[in-house]
């Protein structure tokens, strides 16, 4: 008897590919509801997720105990000279005091009093796909919007690019996807900087001219506009401005927040007052 | 229970697993690949074509759960399912350290083309110096899950197909 089509492998796999293809499409051309289907797939599993979380915390805290005790161990000196740090910089606050003023006359910055919503890292999303992104504990329900604005008060941490019910995905600015218009405060040169999967580095390579007077250590911040990140947000410092460069310019910028060691986030609200800023 | 409603439960269970506790289980930053050795594990034990349909659901699932394009791990999955399937035949008799090999290498090979697939949709996933080093952790820290998870996925997807039948001459034939 002749075997049907559906029963040969390659026929099954190419019709499945074709789907896979079909799908992909659909998806980037918006013309099926994929997303809400993705959003309601994870919404319906979110509740016993949070319980399955809760019940194995014994287990994954052992985990991280046995695999990640060098870097706890880090952590913790990391800690404790932060408090060494901070005892210190008590003596001489007067002096830091105006530093940080002149600093902030510099650059400008209002953008402390943006409305933001604080919500908590929560994890990052299981699987190895989605690296230089985390996971936190709010969502639509708490206002957020896909393509929200993401700061600490250090400075750009990325923004978000999933929003399920209750919680949302955050695409860090160290993703080689991510891009954020910046300036330059000394030089007030603006151009185009990208993450490139290297921790707490950015690149600004677009916009800045060969002959643009660029120092190590000058501050560099959100150039606003139509980004989706109001201006004068802090982004980092030059660390190599690329001044030999013949061709093409390759600034790096090391990140004034440290995404490493992040706990809380402030996702900036779609509010009339912070479009305005 | 009927195949396919076992199919559900497993996909819903993994989906769930994958995105609580297994996004703790991490070693340097690279985590398991629950749902890819699902669909590894589908091919080997269901056969090339029941394996290539378990497989492309278990990436449509994947998808959702690490908020991938819809259809980038559907795409891949069923190729290695029957790649498996086809290879299996081969690695049957082999001693367990080869066929644990065998699934690290599947393993390997799937964030590797997932990557390269993201990247030609314009999904640019992986430093290219970082993706040979998480393939290979995801490879075994996945591995290290496979005996129990490969029980599950065989009486979730054998259900149906020939036992062994011992003959008298030539030993087990499938």
């Amino acid at each position: 008897m002749p075997r049907r089509s559906s029963d040969r492998p390659r026929v099954v796999l190419l019709v499945l590919m074709a789907a896979a293809l079909t799908l992909l499409t659909a998806q980037f051309k918006d013309f099926l509801p994929v997303d809400e289907f993705q959003q309601g797939f994870r919404d319906v599993i979110s509740p016993i997720r949070k319980v399955i979380d809760r019940a194995t915390d014994p287990f994954q805290t052992v985990w991280k105990g046995i695999f990640e005790y060098d870097e706890v161990s880090e952590e913790n000196e990391r800690l404790q000279l932060e408090i060494a740090r901070m005892r210190g910089a008590e003596l001489k606050d007067e002096a830091d005091r105006e530093l940080l003023e002149r600093l902030l006359g510099e650059v400008d910055i209002d953008y402390l009093e943006l409305e933001t919503v604080v919500a908590r890292i929560i994890g990052v999303p299981g699987g190895n796909y989605n690296s230089h992104v985390v996971e936190i504990n709010k969502g639509t329900d708490d206002g957020l919007l896909e393509g929200a604005g993401v700061i600490t008060k250090a400075g750009l941490v990325g923004y978000l690019y999933e929003v399920d019910r209750s919680s949302s995905l955050v695409r860090l600015a160290t993703h080689p996807d991510f891009r954020v218009g910046v300036r330059l405060i000394n030089s007030q040169d603006e151009g185009l900087a990208r993450g490139n999967g290297s921790q707490g580095i950015v690149i600004l390579d677009a916009g800045i001219s060969i002959d643009s007077e660029v120092s190590i250590g000058e501050v560099v911040v959100t150039s606003g506009g139509r980004s989706i990140f109001p201006q004068d947000i802090p982004v980092g410092r030059v660390i190599d401005p690329d001044q030999e460069a013949d061709y093409a310019r390759s600034i790096e910028i090391d990140l004034s927040a440290s995404l490493e060691n992040l706990s809380f986030l402030n996702v900036i609200l779609e509010t009339k007052e912070n479009l305005d800023k | 229970m009927n195949t396919w409603l076992r199919v559900l439960t497993l996909l819903i269970a993994a989906a769930i697993l994958q995105s609580s506790i297994f996004t703790e289980i991490r070693i340097d930053g690279t985590g398991v690949e629950l749902l890819l050795l699902i669909a590894i594990l589908s091919g080997y034990h269901g056969g090339p074509i029941r394996g290539a349909y378990v497989s492309f659901w278990t990436g449509l699932v994947n998808d959702c759960v690490v908020a991938a394009p819809l259809g980038i791990h559907a795409l891949i999955y069923p190729v290695i399912a029957v790649a498996v399937s086809n290879l299996e035949q081969r690695f049957i008799d082999e001693r367990r350290f080869i066929r644990a090999l065998g699934i690290a290498a599947g393993v390997a090979t799937g964030v590797i083309l997932t990557a390269a697939v993201g990247d030609i949709f314009g999904e640019q996933l992986f430093n290219s110096t970082s993706l040979p080093e998480t393939a290979i952790v995801a490879g075994v820290i996945t591995t290290v899950f496979s005996k129990p998870v490969s029980n599950v996925v065989n009486w979730t997807v054998s259900s149906g197909t020939p036992k062994e039948v011992e003959t008298h001459f030539s030993g087990s034939v499938r």
